[in-house]
């Protein structure tokens, strides 16, 4: 790549103002901490690059408001430390990490995701460099806002579309007192049957993770909480291995985060996400020598490998499809890339009306990082998506 | 002029049928009204049965140029069904149907109509239940909750609205039906759900929902702690969160709401305690049997003078009888109350409720407390006489000195009621201009011409930047106001 001006403001208003002078002279790339580059398709013929990196730091945090306001380019780790000190944490899991701002554009989450959520439920306000110079803020400190549109939703997957987030507040919330884990491997009938039988009993699991290592299944069962909680969570895994005929396995902890760091780390990764039930569908028609990892209460399902021909992954692509469910391949070599493309969803129709609203009412220029989501991305690169029916 | 607008209503009736269609002026008075203390006439009333008829409705007063406000059962608090230019108010109330209840995946597809409660109802002999529980939730309609995010006492763990919704149908401002969200987890692109979940009908009418039914808590422990003042039960509430325990409600009275809700429900309250808070586990029960008598020592240590544990499922819902009736009990104690809702970091409690306290003094008005503490969001209720003017010009003016103390506080001035028309001159108290130039930005971009909702959620003065788009968008809004009470006159 040519030298490209590369902006790394180190304030709010510079922010806003170096944004505003690039803007008038085309498209701006805008990036935080760099971690999920290759995961979405690239900013269309950018002028320069912005960057958050320079803002970095905690703004605000009273730990007996379980918040905590970090600026954008804060690195997530340096927030887990923040609050580890306190003995508090910010339950969202991704990996990479990456930084505070990227991990709210790129709507990442990890193992966690089970019991607590995704960013749009930690999520309580941003602060944002617009285009028009201007720096506004959404949402607030305050665990419960309907002051105004919730366009700080917005930002939550909106990989740069609307402007660079300069600071977010989130929820937050007290360390565990104890972790343990459970394994389970089986069959996948099995396992499912394990993990149904679970969800059944509105069992607290902090993560529910089915995994795929060569061909044994195993569902790691994480329990988090008071002794008292992780006790009665372990026994539950017993008495769930037993009935579903399952075989209980020594584990720690550390192999649900292994387990969950694999993908960014293999040369294909394609996240899937279906309705929850469906999420044995998906793991069955894998072929072999892909390794899965899955969150079966939520519907996420991890594919990667070191190698993937597009008609196998056409065919995986077409179940999660088939599931009313959506994909997202965030690695793959470029020459998968050019056949696949990047996104696989069923659109409703309100998200190609919405989209542009929003991009009209914040970035009217259409300058900050266009062409970077499943909306507005074009070429060899686009996702072939069928439209579907607004009746739901 | 009239005839044209004798043939508007024709084709009113044309879309919803004789008996989807109000226009007789003692019928219309029934919408006049939502929970606020606002009041405006429509020029119709409209009771669609399906979608279709919602997006054909909305094509054609888009094309005419009426006003169109969405309506749910009418208890928002900050007149948001109120018709404030009149038009045409479009009821939901007859779609309300419960499309599907989906266990496996844990959701439900309703109309928007349906009432909160009913939909728990329905799931609950399954052993479900739909966590949102505004305290009105055996009237409101989840196409209102939607509308608003709204919240309620057990939103402290669970969540508000916006979390448990995963898809929205959704009619447009110009007519087109379209879905956003997805019944698969984190959809590709900015979550377009959470950005309709708030927008208080003002970019599209909410016509199906997908939404997130949860299995109830193995457990459920319900408490009562009386103490001297607020002061001890905020600090109360601060200490049981530094131990690591996050109850499901945390929901605080003061003295003067006791009384009334003695008199009104007889639950059973310390009438002579100077607060009371009312905690809920729910959980594992080990978990609850756990942290139970835990929050009772907290309690205790922070000076309450009494603590109720209820025992068995009759002496919990005599705990929360009181609570839920709260805001009717204050007819025992004043003849109209005004309830803000501004919200703060629960810290700062102590200090907000003193200045709330001081704010009402000053105006020679009484104030009664009952909010949901646990996550700062504070709802006094001003008493006054709303048969005398001046009172209610004092109470107004006593509300917004509170939401300037929260809004100081690091707060917001609404944890759950919305802007709707009783709040858009505050928005500049929280907002900077530039972020209500966005919202601005965002609305007339979803609708041009502001024919949905108009008047709500932005600023009345519309005195925010871009100066000259906004003038020429409110000569529009000028012309369509006439053109609406011409429409009137054909009655
Ligand atoms: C006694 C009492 C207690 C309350 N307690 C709580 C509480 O604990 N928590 C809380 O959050 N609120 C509470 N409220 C406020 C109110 O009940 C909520 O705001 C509720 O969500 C409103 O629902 P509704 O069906 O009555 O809507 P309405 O009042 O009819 O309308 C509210 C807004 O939603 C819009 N709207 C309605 N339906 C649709 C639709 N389908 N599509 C688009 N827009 C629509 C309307 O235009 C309006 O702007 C309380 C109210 C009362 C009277």
């Amino acid at each position: 790549m040519d030298v490209m001006e590369r902006l790394r403001p180190e304030s709010y208003d510079e922010a806003a103002r170096v944004l505003n002078e690039a803007a008038a002279r085309g498209n701006v790339a805008i990036v935080g901490g760099g971690s999920r580059e290759a995961w979405f398709p690239p900013a269309r013929e950018p002028v320069a690059v912005l960057e958050s990196s320079a803002l970095r730091g905690i703004v605000r945090y009273t730990p007996a408001d379980l918040t905590i306001c970090a600026r954008a380019g804060t690195p997530l780790a340096e927030l887990g430390e923040v609050l580890g000190r306190e003995r508090q944490r910010l339950p969202l899991d991704p990996w990479p990490q990456g930084s505070v701002g990227g991990v709210i554009a790129s709507n990442d989450n990890g193992p966690l995701r089970t019991r607590w959520g995704g960013v749009r439920d930690m999520l309580i306000g941003v602060r944002v460099a617009l285009p028009n110079g201007q720096v506004v803020r959404f949402g607030g400190d305050v665990v419960k806002n309907v002051a105004g549109y919730d366009l700080t939703k917005g930002y939550v997957g909106s990989a740069g579309a609307f402007g660079l987030i300069v600071e977010a507040t989130f929820k937050v919330q007290p360390q565990p007192v104890r972790s343990a884990c459970a394994a389970l491997s089986g069959t996948l009938e099995g396992l499912g049957a394990a993990w149904r039988a679970l969800r059944e009993r509105a069992l607290p699991f902090a993560a529910l993770e089915v995994v795929r290592d060569q061909s044994r299944w195993r569902l790691y069962a994480l329990a988090e909480g008071d002794e008292v909680v992780v006790e009665r969570l372990l026994r539950e895994c017993m008495e769930a291995a037993r009935s579903a005929g399952c075989t209980l396995e020594q584990a720690a902890c550390s192999d649900v985060v292994e387990w969950a760091h694999k993908p960014a780390a293999a040369s294909v990764w394609l996240r899937i996400g279906v309705p929850p039930a469906r999420t044995a569908d998906v793991l069955r028609a894998l072929p072999q020598e892909l390794a899965a990892i899955a969150r079966p209460w939520v519907g996420i399902v991890d594919v990667c490998g070191d190698a993937l021909d597009a008609a196998t992954a056409e065919l995986i692509l077409r179940r999660a499809l088939d599931a009313h469910g959506h994909a997202h391949l965030r690695r793959a070599p470029s020459a998968l890339r050019l056949q696949l493309g990047w996104w696989r969803m069923e659109r409703g129709g309100g998200g190609a009306a919405l989209f542009p609203m929003l991009k009209n009412a914040l970035d009217p220029g259409h300058c900050c990082n266009t062409g970077r989501t499943v909306y507005d991305c074009t070429g060899p690169g686009a996702a072939a998506s069928p439209q579907r029916a607004a009746d739901i | 002029m009239i005839e044209q607008s004798a043939s508007f209503t024709q084709r009113l009736r044309a879309i919803v049928g004789d008996d989807g269609l109000l226009t007789d002026p003692q019928q219309l008075r029934l919408y006049m009204y939502d929970g606020s203390i606002e009041r405006a006439l429509p020029l119709a009333v409209v009771l669609p049965r399906t979608p279709e008829q919602v997006a054909a409705l909305v094509r054609l007063c888009h094309a005419e140029g009426v006003f169109l406000t969405p309506r749910g059962a009418g208890t928002g608090l900050s007149g948001g069904s109120i018709p404030l230019c009149g038009g045409v108010v479009l009821s939901l109330a007859r779609m309300k149907a419960i499309l599907s209840v989906d266990t496996e995946n844990q959701m439900a597809t309703v109309e928007p109509g349906l009432v909160n409660l009913d939909l728990t109802r329905h799931v609950s002999p399954k052993g479900f239940q739909y966590v949102p529980d505004p305290s009105s939730q055996g009237a409101c309609t989840i196409g209102g909750n939607v509308a608003e995010n709204s919240g309620g006492p057990h939103t402290l763990t669970g969540g508000v609205t916006t979390n448990h919704v995963l898809e929205l149908q959704l009619v447009l401002a110009d007519g087109t039906q379209v879905s956003v969200g997805s019944q698969a987890p984190d959809p590709p692109g900015p979550d377009l759900v959470g950005v309709v979940c708030g927008s208080e009908g003002t970019i599209a009418i909410v016509t199906r929902i997908v939404c997130r039914i949860v299995r109830k808590a193995e457990c459920v422990r319900t408490m009562l702690a009386a103490f001297d003042s607020c002061r001890a039960a905020s600090e109360a509430v601060s200490a049981v969160i530094a131990s690591g325990i996050v109850p499901t409600a945390m929901e605080m009275m003061d003295h003067p709401a006791l009384s009334a809700i003695e008199a009104f429900s007889h639950a059973g309250y310390p009438v002579d305690a100077g607060a009371v808070l009312l905690l809920e586990l729910e959980a594992l029960r080990e978990e609850v049997e756990d942290a139970a008598p835990r929050v009772v020592e907290i309690c205790r240590a922070g000076g309450a003078s009494e603590v109720r544990v209820a025992r068995n499922e009759e002496e919990r819902e005599a705990l929360w009888k009181g609570r839920k009736k709260a805001f009717g009990a204050m007819g025992r104690i004043g003849p109209s109350y005004y309830v803000q809702d501004g919200v703060i970091p629960r810290t700062r409690l102590p200090e907000v409720l003193d200045r709330v306290e001081e704010a009402a003094r000053k105006v020679g008005l009484r104030v009664a407390n009952v909010f949901h503490a646990g996550d700062g969001n504070l709802h006094p209720l001003i008493l006054f006489d709303d048969h005398d003017p001046d009172q209610a010009k004092r109470a107004i003016a006593a509300g917004e000195e509170i939401l300037r103390a929260c809004v100081e506080a690091g707060g917001s001035i609404t944890g759950e009621h919305g802007v709707g028309m009783e709040k858009r001159d505050y928005m500049g108290l929280q907002f900077s201009e530039a972020t209500l130039a966005a919202f601005t930005a965002f609305r007339d971009a979803c609708d041009p011409g502001h024919t949905l909702n108009p008047y709500k959620l932005l600023p009345s003065g519309l005195g925010c930047a871009e100066g000259g788009k906004r003038q020429k968008t409110l000569t529009q809004m000028q012309a369509l106001a006439e053109r609406n009470a011409a429409i009137g006159e054909a009655y």
